[in-house]
């Protein structure tokens, strides 16, 4: 903290919070401690608050210092597309100080949002309108303000297929970008990139135009470190594409494994920790998730540690029911919703698994395992089938559209 | 020579607030005040009280407290010195608050300052506007219409 000078002490009646708030750094030191929900309401208080709380510079040192941690989830049904029923995963319930207020899930269903990606606060969503004709808009939203704006339509959406990202990161810029991937030539995979920005309001095509790896999912995206990622898909090729050099490159591909040439990973989960990139596989023949973490330079996947499915199942007997049952593909049901990586360097990750009616958590150091929470699946739902959910970061934030 | 060095470390300055009132410290105490630190640099005769002229007797024995506690940090643990500057701060009223902040910005003292900032974040949280009001006594400047604007502009943070 810097000397502060300025602080009156001429006038009688100044009273504590007038000598903070006249006071530009300790006022700072004070606004920037609160949660969202205390500063937006703080605006109220008096001219003085409201003025020092809507300034540009402040709300920007806001931003800066309180970088999106997210720390909730919301979870959504996958198979049922129509009105799927979503859920809402509060993971920092034990920690009061820091508990963000659950948003309104309302908001989103009655606006008849369907969330297609969540990136650092914002969620980008899309709309059905099911009329005389079918029409289907895109959105931008902030679930804790509740705010949206509605995308502009390209001219080329009606023409192509194609799929939406969103990148947004409060500490590069209040702006943000929609990257949309259309799929010029769907049998050759040739594919052309054009950008949204949010401070211009248009589209601007990208000219190059390239082909992508077979299989690839462009509407399944991971956003870090200014790049936006694809990779779900068989082969486990991907793709990054830098938002401010317009620089699209390859991601390396999974270590082969030199016993098993015919080895298959298939695709369980894509997201990413503290800057990096997670990747879990298993195989047919694996009894096992498989946590490969990128190195920092992009230049090949790191195998982390596995995850032993029957060893989880001996605790969590409902994730094998299948099994028990005489299938012989016998997977098990159980799905990653999340992986988080601790700060340190020697860091150590917390797994977020769904399971048949329950959330459990692991901890790969310890080698623990522990329920977080029921899901909201009727009892005789539960009985009879496994959903599977498709889970979306839920920040707290007051960031504007 | 050893004993040249004992007498460093122990050396007393004589500090005297803005009603005269003097408080002999250990200069180890009295150097957690960035302002006195340089004062004492300027300083040729150490002997001569130092006025810490804005701040009054009340609020610099306090203020003495709090440093006395921080000079000898090495007998406590962390959680324990917390522990101690949530009471002494719980301890006093806003008036003092106040004067202690004022103190402490002028001082230079810097935990002691963060602490005070601490606690005043600590009353706003969990609050609503008219609470915070009440509590430290702040004026409504805004016309009815004026604040229900503020309130419809963000009504998710006006929900319970």
């Amino acid at each position: 903290m810097k000397k502060a000078a300025s602080i009156s002490t001429t006038s009688a009646d100044s009273t504590l919070i007038e000598a903070i708030i006249g006071n530009q750094d300790l006022a700072d030191e004070i606004l920037l401690s609160l949660s969202p929900k205390s500063l937006v309401k703080s605006k109220c208080i008096s001219k003085k608050f409201l003025s020092m709380i809507s300034n540009p510079y402040f709300e920007r040192r806001y931003s800066l210092l309180h970088p999106p941690s997210f720390s909730d989830l919301f979870l959504v049904p996958k198979i049922i597309s129509y009105c799927p029923e979503i859920e809402y995963l509060s993971l920092s319930q034990y920690d009061h100080d820091h508990h963000p207020n659950a948003p309104s899930i309302s908001f989103l269903t009655i606006q008849g949002f369907k969330i297609l990606q969540s990136c650092n606060g914002l969620l980008l969503c899309s709309r059905n309108y099911v009329g005389k004709q079918h029409i289907t808009t895109y959105h931008v939203c902030n679930p804790t303000t509740q705010q949206y704006v509605d995308l502009p339509r390209n001219t080329f959406m009606k023409v192509y297929h194609f799929e939406l990202s969103l990148a947004y990161d409060p500490l590069r810029s209040h702006a943000y970008n929609v990257i949309c991937v259309q799929i010029l030539d769907e049998h050759q995979g040739l594919c052309q990139i054009s950008i949204y920005e949010s401070i211009t309001g248009i589209w601007m095509p990208h000219n190059e135009l390239f082909v992508a790896p077979e299989g690839i999912d462009f509407g399944h995206t991971v956003y870090c470190n200014g790049n936006i990622h694809w990779i779900k898909g068989s082969k486990s090729k991907g793709l990054y594409f830098n938002v401010d050099t317009k620089c699209l490159k390859s991601l390396p591909e999974l270590p082969t494994k030199e016993h098993d040439l015919h080895h298959q990973y298939i695709y369980e989960y894509f997201g990413h920790s503290q800057g990096f990139l997670q990747y879990v596989v298993t195989s047919p023949s694996l009894r096992h998730f498989e946590i490969f973490e990128m190195n920092k330079d992009y230049s090949r996947w790191l195998f982390k540690f596995r995850i032993d499915l029957g060893a989880l199942a001996r605790k969590f007997p409902s994730m094998a029911r299948r099994s028990l049952g005489g299938y012989m593909d016998s997977s098990y049901e159980c799905d990653v919703l999340s992986v988080f990586r601790g700060q340190n360097k020697n860091s150590h990750y917390k797994v977020l698994l769904s399971i048949p009616g329950e959330v459990i958590a692991y901890n790969h150091k310890m080698k623990t395992s522990w329920k977080v929470c029921d899901l909201k699946v009727r009892a005789e739902e539960r009985r009879v089938w496994y959903r599977v959910y498709s889970a979306y970061e839920y920040y707290e934030t007051i960031s504007p559209l | 020579m050893a004993s040249t060095s004992t007498s460093t470390l122990s050396r007393k300055l004589i500090l005297k607030s803005s009603d005269g009132e003097k408080f002999e410290v250990d200069e180890n105490v009295a150097m957690q005040s960035q302002t006195i630190k340089h004062m004492i640099e300027d300083l040729d005769d150490i002997n001569s009280p130092i006025p810490v002229s804005i701040v009054t007797g009340t609020i610099l024995s306090k203020v003495i407290e709090y440093c006395k506690k921080h000079a000898t940090e090495d007998s406590d643990s962390d959680e324990q010195l917390k522990q101690w500057d949530k009471e002494y701060a719980n301890n006093m009223d806003l008036n003092t608050l106040y004067y202690l902040l004022l103190a402490a910005n002028y001082m230079e003292i810097k935990g002691l300052l963060e602490l005070i900032t601490q606690c005043v974040a600590d009353m706003i949280k969990g609050k609503s506007p008219e609470e915070i009001r009440a509590h430290f006594n702040i004026k409504n400047d805004f016309t009815p219409q004026e604040e229900a604007n503020i309130r419809n502009e963000n009504p998710w943070a006006f929900e319970n």
